[in-house]
């Protein structure tokens, strides 16, 4: 394709074989990568994550106009706001300060129960905070990337939440930068329960704003508002985490709000959480060393 | 006998199209405060490799592209090799119509880059459908392309900043 210098004749031509050639292959090989890519490879995995590490120091120096100019507008809007926003606080430590007596008591009651029935508690996991310091996803692909990694304790698969519910899971972790897929990508997928039925159901990204709901036994039953939460019958997300609420319940389908304003993130928090009775997977070398640290907080083996 | 004064071939005048193209790619981690923007986002690796094919094809070598391409699924989070495929297919485009792009008014580049740029989307949807195996919704992708034809201008204008600036090669 070049015009530089051209040599005459015949070489020219072998040139530009060479050249053909090689755009064809180029081709075949991002065709090859594509097909590929349908089938989970590790190798490509350990290449995404490596990449996370090395481009995370631009991504974050990237962020930091972006950040600055959200965070003078959010300072400007909250010193407007300050005053109500300081009495609603007051009523509203009030209601807690309540709630908080009545919690109290259904705590030191349920502990009771637990004990009489023999119901075992597991582990809830800590929380590791991050931040979140890019969204470069495009079109067709709906994550963020957070300043936390295996460094962090961060694995594959963990839930990512905020105050108000949740954001997604980890899918794929450096080592101090990891990539979260929104409940709102076409390929998430999270077990959720609707509303006070105890409807089971999967819910389903779909590139849009609104995920829906999918495998429902009674389509349309729902109510406007109907909060939806994870039921942890997918083995991987714990239980009760608040995912959002029915906006759109018909013959089209069931579709959710999310809680989390998933467009403006700005900290989260993972979830280090183990689901009972699932071993981690071979070769997580944080999964072993977090299993062999709580046997020997446990008293078990080494 | 006196030669005429040779202008001696600069390392940067090689590196500079692939570079460009490369930092264009690095931009789709540019935070912006605007939600939902970087959803439809303006292809700035397609807008790079397009007037580099034109100008200094020469500089502009297949496997840089492919490299890019790779980088830019790897950074996204998309299938691998379908950015790849949509920036040779952006550069093959332009290497078959050269002789109509070079050399023409910026009226004409901006129309042959609405056309490109439209093949390139075509094939980004095409590669994200088959790695799916789904059909997914194609107006995030115009959303795209939209806004990407229409900030084409403000963006060429730099990489014809950069390519003036640059020696000729001998």
């Amino acid at each position: 394709m070049g015009t530089r210098a051209r040599p005459s004749g015949r070489l020219w031509l072998v040139r530009l074989w060479l050249q053909r050639f090689a755009f064809l292959l180029l081709l075949a090989a991002s065709f090859a990568l594509l097909a590929l890519g349908r089938v989970e490879s590790p190798w490509a995995g350990k290449l995404r994550a490596g990449l996370l590490d090395a481009v995370a120091p631009i991504a974050h120096a990237l962020s930091l106009p972006g950040r600055a100019v959200a965070d003078w507008f959010g300072s400007v809007k909250d010193t407007a706001q300050l005053q109500r926003q300081n009495a609603e606080l007051k009523a509203e430590i009030e209601n807690l300060k309540l709630r908080l007596t009545a919690l109290d008591e259904l705590a030191r009651e349920n502990g009771e129960f637990r004990k009489l029935l023999g119901v075992q508690i597991h582990d809830e996991g800590k929380h590791i905070a991050a931040r979140v310091i890019a969204d470069p996803g495009g079109p067709y692909v709906r994550t963020v990337l957070i300043r936390a990694g295996h460094g962090d304790g961060v694995r594959k698969g963990r839930a990512v939440v905020t105050a108000q519910g949740l954001v997604g899971r980890i899918t794929e972790v450096g080592e101090f930068t990891s990539r979260v897929m929104l409940i709102t990508d076409v390929n998430a997928r999270t077990a959720v329960i609707v509303g006070n039925t105890g409807e089971r159901a999967i819910m389903s990204g779909a590139n849009a704003e609104l995920p829906r709901l999918l495998h429902l036994s009674r389509s349309g039953a729902f109510a406007k508002g109907d909060k939806v939460v994870t039921s942890g019958h997918d083995g991987i997300l714990p239980p009760g985490l608040p995912v959002g609420e029915v906006v759109e319940s018909g013959p089209d389908g069931v579709r959710i709000r999310p809680a989390v304003d998933l467009t403006n993130l700005g900290y989260v928090r993972i979830i280090d959480h183990d689901m009972p009775g699932l071993l981690p997977p071979p070769g997580d070398k944080t999964a072993e060393r977090t299993t062999r640290r709580r046997d020997r907080y446990d008293g078990g083996s080494p | 006998m006196i030669g005429a004064p040779v202008r001696r071939e600069r390392w940067y005048t090689q590196i500079a199209p692939l570079a460009t193209v490369l930092g264009a790619v690095l931009l789709d981690l540019l935070w912006v405060p605007v939600p939902g923007f970087n959803a439809v986002a303006p292809a700035f690796p397609v807008m790079a490799v397009y007037c580099w094919a034109i100008w200094r094809p020469e500089s502009l070598p297949y496997t840089g592209v492919f490299v890019a391409g790779l980088l830019e699924d790897l950074i996204r989070g998309t299938p691998l090799g379908g950015g790849a495929l949509a920036l040779l297919a952006v550069q093959g485009f332009v290497w078959a119509q050269q002789r109509l792009l070079r050399s023409r008014s910026f009226e004409v580049l901006w129309l042959g880059f609405a056309v490109t740029s439209l093949i390139a989307a075509i094939v980004t949807w095409g590669a994200v459908a088959f790695a799916y195996r789904t059909a997914l919704s194609p107006w995030p992708g115009g959303m795209q392309y939209v806004l990407t034809v229409a900030t084409f201008p403000a963006l060429a204008f730099l990489l014809m900043r950069i390519e003036r600036g640059l020696p000729r090669l001998a």
